[in-house]
């Protein structure tokens, strides 16, 4: 019995890497330093997940496994370094914890989505919004990129407009009413 | 893990003050199922983007693209019931045109600017809780409030509620008591009869300590709003029970009816949840029909009946103010009563702005704010015990 499925073509496949790439990357750059390493030991995975033919229900069960297969691989690569130090030990230690994983995973999730909200934007907008949420006020953000307040106020309201749209969903218990 | 995404979002949420209050009570749960996730500050996050920018994502792709080749042409595999990307955009654009949507309708003809409140830090504006004073025959005062439990001669309060005990009265002199609730109050309270009444903030109730079984039962809502269960009149040899106001007098028999007759507002409002009530005044007498609501305008003394959402005209008896389409000047009133500040709008367009949503009464005010804040108050300011939106 062959459910209903959608065949995914490469250009589904650059979606995902699209979407995910840098996420994993800096991921595995928490335990392995050379980000060379890390970047093909992901392209891999999904050189991997084009071969194997894999299903996933949707989009949750997707990054779900990419995080844990490129945990998985950072763990093989440490595991069978030869050179078994300080640092290698510490390493395997923080990748078996679970817990720790979670935590990581939590952060990747954070920058990526943010990343991708603000990557959009010109780069004079992107300045600001990277300060503001680093928690300067706007008159530290003005002198910072020695920009006029007024400059910096009405750049900042327009981005956080145009943020809280990709983040806002329809379900808000409390929204302003269309009439 | 699947939470670990959830938690992502709402924290970029929170982040950008566009937590909803469901998603606020999420939050919390999630904080205390991963203690890591409520440390986590996402201003500490904001220099990994260095890292992200500095891949070159076109040299990574065309690498995976070489290593495919490599692997002999496979043409496909096979992912997804449904193309999520899809539903994502669609979700996207019909964000976009709520937005635009919104700019065009919006009292503002700039774009809003973001600044941050201010906040006067010597106040404190706490949500409302469960107190009242109440007034006994001999016009002594007892105050009732959580963890003071007290017995009078006719009935116990544990400090939440007042239950009168139903002792029939022998006719003769039957006593008056009087609860009063103030703002940021609220309270319930058992008549004698059995008749439930749920009392919102700013509202005071005069009624009888016993009740004589034939004969009409009557209480007084002096003012503020209250929310009647009317134990049924064939459980009291046919007495009838009448709420009293200066203005109308309500007549029912077994039913559950709200009533709100605000001192500083010109209408009296009449809700029937279920049953039967009729609303007469010196001119005129009308009858309402589950989920209508009667409308008595002081000034012409006129009555007019329309069919309204019932929840939300009661939900605040269950600790939820929900307002469908209400200007924030109504909504504002209601939060002033029940948070015990002044709210003025220096914005004077704000006042007929609608809301449509749901609030928490035991929501910090600076949560509801920000809320609506993320809407459509430009700023706003707490200065002691007034809300100034600007």
């Amino acid at each position: 019995m062959v459910a209903e499925r959608n065949i995914i073509v490469k250009s589904d496949l650059r979606k995902m890497f699209d979407t995910y790439y840098e996420a994993l990357v800096k991921y595995a750059n928490r335990f392995l330093i050379l980000t060379d390493e890390c970047e093909d030991l992901v392209q891999d995975v999904f050189v991997g997940l084009w071969e194997k033919e894999k299903t996933f229900p949707d989009e949750t069960s997707l990054k779900v496994f990419l995080y844990k297969t490129v945990r998985n691989k950072c763990y093989n690569v440490i595991k069978h370094n030869k050179v078994k130090d300080k640092y290698a030990e510490n390493v395997v230690i923080s990748l078996e914890d679970d817990n720790l994983f979670l935590e990581q995973v939590l952060e990747e999730e954070i920058v990526r989505q943010l990343y991708q909200a603000i990557d959009v934007l010109p780069e004079r907008k992107k300045q600001i919004i990277k300060l503001s949420l680093k928690g300067l006020k706007n008159n530290e953000i003005a002198e910072e990129l020695q920009i006029k307040l007024q400059t910096v106020k009405t750049l900042k309201s327009q981005s956080y407009t145009i943020l809280r749209e990709q983040f806002q969903d329809l379900s808000a218990i409390i929204y302003f009413l269309l009439n | 893990m699947i939470d670990i995404f959830q938690i992502a979002k709402l924290k970029i949420k929170k982040s950008l003050k566009i937590l909803s209050v469901s998603d606020k009570i999420q939050l919390d749960q999630f904080y205390n199922d991963y203690p890591f996730s409520k440390k986590l500050k996402i201003k500490k996050l904001i220099d990994k983007f260095e890292g992200y920018s500095a891949i070159n994502k076109d040299k990574a792709w065309k690498s995976i693209e070489t290593k495919i080749k490599e692997q002999k042409d496979k043409p496909v595999f096979v992912l997804f019931k449904k193309p999520w990307y899809k539903y994502a955009a669609a979700a996207i654009l019909v964000g976009v045109l709520m937005m635009t949507y919104f700019f065009k309708e919006s009292v503002f003809q700039d774009p809003v600017e973001i600044t941050s409140p201010i906040v006067n830090a010597n106040t404190v504006i706490v949500p409302g809780t469960d107190k009242a004073t109440l007034t006994l025959e001999d016009g002594s005062v007892v105050t009732l409030e959580k963890g003071n439990s007290i017995t009078t001669k006719n009935a116990n309060s544990n400090g939440e509620n007042i239950v009168y005990k139903d002792g029939k009265s022998k006719t003769d002199e039957i006593g008056f008591n009087y609860l009063t609730i103030p703002r940021g109050g609220q309270f319930h309270l058992v008549l004698a009869d059995g008749t439930k009444v749920w009392l919102n903030s700013e509202t005071q109730l005069k009624f009888p300590v016993s009740f004589v079984d034939g004969v009409v039962r009557k209480v007084e809502l002096v003012y503020g709003e209250a929310y009647f269960e009317v134990s049924p009149s064939t459980s009291h040899k046919g007495s009838k029970f009448k709420v009293l106001n200066k203005s109308q007098e309500i007549e029912v028999l077994g039913t559950e009816f709200n009533v709100k007759a605000y001192k500083d507002e010109a209408n009296i409002y009449t809700t029937l949840v279920q049953g039967k009530v009729s609303i007469k005044t010196e001119l005129t007498k009308k009858i309402l029909k589950p989920s209508e609501q009667s409308n008595l305008n002081l000034n012409t003394n006129g009555i007019q009946v329309s069919v309204v959402d019932v929840y939300s005209e009661i939900s605040w008896k269950d600790g939820i103010f929900s307002f469908k389409g209400k200007p924030l000047k109504d909504i504002m009133k209601v939060i002033s009563r029940w948070y015990d500040v002044e709210v003025i709008f220096e914005n004077k367009n704000l006042e007929s702005i609608k809301f449509k949503g749901t609030l928490e009464k035991n929501q910090s005010i600076d949560e509801i704010l920000s809320i609506m804040k993320s809407y459509s108050i430009n700023n706003y300011e707490i200065k002691n015990k007034t809300i100034i939106l600007k």
